[in-house]
């Protein structure tokens, strides 16, 4: 039984790694990045399932009772609001 | 017997390895289940996450750990067994949907885009990835699970009916989201040709996107390990501390705060019982 779980678990983590590479056609490196914690967890915040997440910077919501952010100039997305380039 | 879900699921599922398993498989068909449609003003509103799934371990778990700590209402999906919309004050708000693998948990936020095929083929040519091709969800509309150049994953949507509408936000209402990313520049620029978002720097480090100057999201730039590129969502509650202390009661955790230094108001960051983050925003002025 040991021996099978052991098995699944290789086949999935092979799996995590090549089918990423293999069906995005050359993109792929970024998953097999992804850190695979079969134990612990999938996913951008794997890593983080009780312990306080560090975090240096300024996040949250814009507020009412904060200045307006003062964008840049609009840009033309290269996909039109209503359809095909 | 039971039904199998729609590939809307797989869809949202989005998270890499499930999709393209999935996808490699190819048997899933979109067209068993109709899902209720999503809440619409008639209008598009390009550039705004308009919907929220989450692809959870137990969908039972935080579906109670959700309706106990935020109050959301549980909506059961008729003909389909695994999956449930979530209600905040009587609007349908998001979904929960199981993970084919109980590791990969996340929430996945809908963006609206003018055309999802074009949205999905500019991904691809542009770093991004297409998790799951574009597909049409009866009710819903058009959507593919797509990920960012850095591996953020999202799905991109054009609705069938428009998009929900610019209410002020009520307590329970996702409220924001912000891209967390390795590349500010890269993804700046990658978002800017996709949905057209505008760019803005605010208090010291923080970044916004935004469109037609309405402040779509914000952005924060990972400078740390442990945290991979992702789209975390934000939820409105009346009062920080008081859900704070039920989120351990419901078997969740406290990543981050209450924070009173970040942002305009109060924020804290939990992870439910089956692993899925989510933020949470206090106004500053309630």
């Amino acid at each position: 039984m040991r021996r099978l779980r052991k098995a699944r678990r290789v086949i999935v983590v092979a799996a995590a790694i090549a089918l990423p590479a293999c069906a995005s056609g050359g993109g792929g490196g970024k998953v097999g990045q992804v850190s695979y914690d079969l134990g612990g967890g999938w996913g951008p915040w794997g890593g983080y399932r009780a312990a306080p997440v560090y975090v240096p910077v300024d996040i949250g919501p814009i507020g009412p009772s904060e200045p307006a952010p003062e964008f840049e100039a609009t840009p033309i997305p290269e996909i039109p609001d209503d359809g095909r380039r | 017997m039971k039904k199998k879900r729609p590939l809307l699921i797989s869809s949202i599922l989005g998270v890499a390895m499930t999709a393209l398993l999935l996808a490699s498989a190819g048997t899933r068909n979109l067209q068993a289940q109709t899902v209720p449609p999503l809440p619409s003003s008639g209008t598009r509103h390009i550039g705004k996450f308009v919907w929220f799934d989450l692809v959870s371990s137990d969908v039972e778990r935080a579906a109670a750990f959700y309706s106990q700590v935020l109050g959301w209402q549980i909506e059961r999906v008729w003909g389909i067994d695994d999956y449930v919309v979530v209600r905040a004050n009587g609007r349908r708000i998001g979904g929960i949907t199981p993970a084919e693998n109980p590791a990969e948990v996340g929430w996945i936020g809908s963006l609206s885009v003018g055309d999802v095929d074009e949205a999905a083929a500019w991904v691809k040519e542009h770093g991004g990835r297409v998790l799951q091709d574009p597909a049409d969800l009866p009710n819903r509309g058009r959507m593919a699970v797509l990920a960012d150049p850095q591996g953020a994953v999202f799905a991109a949507l054009r609705s069938r009916n428009g998009d929900s509408s610019d209410r002020n936000s009520l307590p329970g209402d996702f409220a924001w989201v912000e891209l967390w990313t390795t590349d500010l520049e890269g993804a700046h620029d990658f978002y800017r040709r996709l949905v057209g978002y505008q760019y803005a720097a605010v208090r010291g480090g923080y970044h916004v996107f935004g469109r037609q100057d309405i402040p779509r999201a914000g952005v924060v730039e990972i400078k740390w390990k442990g945290v991979e590129p992702n789209w975390l969502p934000y939820v409105v509650v009346r009062h920080l501390a008081n859900v704070l202390r039920g989120v351990e009661g419901a078997g969740g955790s406290i990543l981050q705060g209450p924070r009173d230094d970040f942002g305009d108001g109060r924020v804290a960051l939990i992870v439910d019982p089956t692993g899925g983050v989510v933020g949470l925003w206090q106004e500053r002025s309630r």
